[in-house]
């Protein structure tokens, strides 16, 4: 706050001027312009729709380590819709999913998944991207 | 507000076939709409039945919850896209 800004809210207290006139004066001193300032500061980054997973193989990589080029964009409200649907399928099953998701070296229960932990990765992915660069692929996780 | 996707692109090439296919959703997505309804309407009783018999392990309330569930994944279809390939296949689809 400038002098002059301080000057007119002190001529107000003393009753020298009116608020309209106080106001008036104000925004001759710039007062105005530093709000128009805040205002048009950049607006908060939107979140990310869609999740990215693209992994490309390399050129120089051996014919059996080769796989395919893989391009995936999945909307976040269908990733919040699955979630939904996970908490519906039965004890039995999910018992199942559990065994099988073990056998390939992911140990984690899905009925502990919770919308929390998603828009957790979205903040998380919102700021960064995963890259993996392998001899024989690269994987690129992001948010977009 | 949220939308059914209103078209699908598939696209696939082998070998001995490349073939690409857009689907009108948007035409066909309220034909199947009444056909649904109509089949719902022919299986109604055997699935009011089947409620009645397994509402004691409780599988009547997957399946009431699994209607709206259903309908929220196809309302979250649009901008779903999946596109893999190899040196000799090559599969794409999206949702718009």
């Amino acid at each position: 706050m400038s002098e002059d800004q301080k000057k007119i809210l002190q001529m107000l207290t003393e009753g020298k001027v009116s608020v309209d006139e106080a106001q008036r004066l104000l925004s001759l001193t710039g007062a105005d312009r530093d709000t128009w300032d805040n205002s048009n500061s950049p607006p908060p980054k939107s979140l990310p729709r869609y999740l990215r997973v693209i992994v490309e193989p390399k050129l120089g990589a051996a014919p059996e380590h080769r796989h395919g080029r893989v391009n995936v964009r999945v909307p976040f409200g269908l990733i919040r819709a699955g979630m939904k649907l996970a908490t519906l399928i039965p004890p039995e099953a999910a018992d199942k999913v559990n065994d099988a998701m073990k056998e390939k070296g992911m140990s984690f229960d899905m009925r502990h998944l919770k919308t929390e932990d998603l828009e957790e990765l979205i903040s998380a992915l919102h700021d960064s991207e995963i890259n993996v660069d392998t001899d024989d692929e690269t994987v690129k996780v992001y948010a977009e | 507000m949220k939308w059914p996707p209103y078209s699908m692109q598939l696209k696939m090439r082998s070998p001995r076939h490349v073939w690409s296919i857009w689907l009108p959703l948007f035409i066909i997505g309220p034909i199947a709409l009444i056909l649904l309804l109509a089949l719902f309407l022919m299986v109604l009783p055997f699935l009011l039945l089947s409620l009645l018999f397994t509402w004691r392990w409780n599988w009547s309330r997957y399946i009431w919850l699994g209607v709206p569930a259903f309908f929220s994944i196809l309302y979250s279809l649009p901008g779903l896209k999946v596109d893999v390939d190899n040196e000799e296949q090559h599969v794409s689809i999206a949702f718009y």
